[in-house]
């Protein structure tokens, strides 16, 4: 027998991206079978389970707000890739003389893996995931899958480059911080959407059901 | 669902509950799939095929109790309507005529 609550985790990811008109009853059926003996690992598979389905099921449900999703991703994330990119242009030079000249560390940080640019797209993609969350809260999990989606050529686009040149013959540490890079754009970014997504209020807007 | 055909997890879901009459709720109905099937099905998949099934009219839900060993959340309980019957009977009538047209592998070891 396993304590009566289920993983807090798992819950509050459940609560947060399960969609559909009986969600609900969807969540306390599972909390019944995890209070009969259902283990923790069995809970964990549910949770990811539904939130797959959710998602696949919003997308299925809601095509027009799919194709909302879309334009809003691209509508934001342009504009912020173009203003983030110009600001790190225009005041690396004054870092460079002012205030990494300090450090080498810090000049390899910022000026070599570019961590302030990349900080501030994960920034933008939370704020993305968010701002999706926000105007569609009924089916965040499947709108959120399609911002994810739409990112993947750009990442790819920006990414397959920077793999070419960390494959170029360097030794292996001295290509990790490219490599780095890479994974932070291929992983960091659709885990901000899904971050920003996730704490976006409220988690469970209406109850739709019955 | 075109042309008002079970497909075989509707089906599926369609007899669990059936078999359940008035206690089919998501449990039991999740419990008779997975001893039939052999396997471990997810509830999501389940309730989204549920609501497949009520909006095809198949089946009809009310909400019922809740208890606190469901975190407050109320259950769902589901009844086969007339139609639903029918299409459960189509799809019976259809898997019987297609099985009688190949005897050879009735009882044949694969």
């Amino acid at each position: 027998m396993t304590a009566s609550h289920p993983p807090r985790l798992a819950d509050w990811l459940l609560r947060r991206l399960a969609s559909g008109p009986k969600r609900r009853s969807l969540i306390g059926d599972l909390h019944e079978q995890y209070a009969r003996g259902r283990s923790s690992a069995w809970y964990w598979r549910q949770t990811l389970g539904a939130i797959a389905v959710s998602g696949v099921g919003d997308i299925r449900r809601h095509p027009l707000l799919a194709v909302r999703t879309v334009a809003l991703t691209y509508l934001f994330l342009v504009p912020w890739i173009y203003f983030t990119g110009n600001l790190y242009g225009f005041t690396k030079w004054w870092m460079i003389d002012h205030v990494l000249r300090r450090s080498v560390l810090l000049h390899d940080l910022w000026v070599l893996d570019q961590i302030p640019l990349l900080v501030a797209w994960c920034f933008g993609w939370a704020l993305t995931g968010w701002l999706l969350a926000k105007l569609q809260p009924d089916c965040r999990a499947g709108m959120t899958l399609v911002a994810i989606c739409v990112q993947v050529p750009w990442a790819f686009e920006y990414g397959v480059p920077i793999w070419r040149l960390a494959n170029a013959g360097l030794p292996f540490f001295s290509s990790f911080p490219v490599v780095a890079g890479v994974a932070f754009v291929a992983i960091g970014l659709p885990m901000s959407l899904v971050s920003g997504s996730l704490f976006a209020e409220p988690s469970m807007p209406r109850n739709v059901e019955g | 669902m075109p042309n008002e055909t079970l497909g075989r997890f509707e089906l599926q879901v369609l007899l669990a509950v059936m078999h359940h009459g008035d206690d089919a709720y998501g449990v039991p109905v999740a419990d008779a799939i997975d001893e039939a099937s052999g396997r471990e099905t997810n509830a999501a998949h389940i309730y989204l095929t549920l609501d497949r099934l009520e909006e095809h009219g198949f089946v009809t839900s009310h909400r019922g109790e809740s208890t606190p060993e469901r975190g407050g959340e109320a259950k769902m309980y589901f009844r086969v309507t007339g139609k639903g019957l029918r299409a459960a009977r189509d799809a019976q009538r259809t898997s019987i005529k297609s099985w009688n047209r190949v005897p050879n592998l009735q009882g044949a070891t694969a």
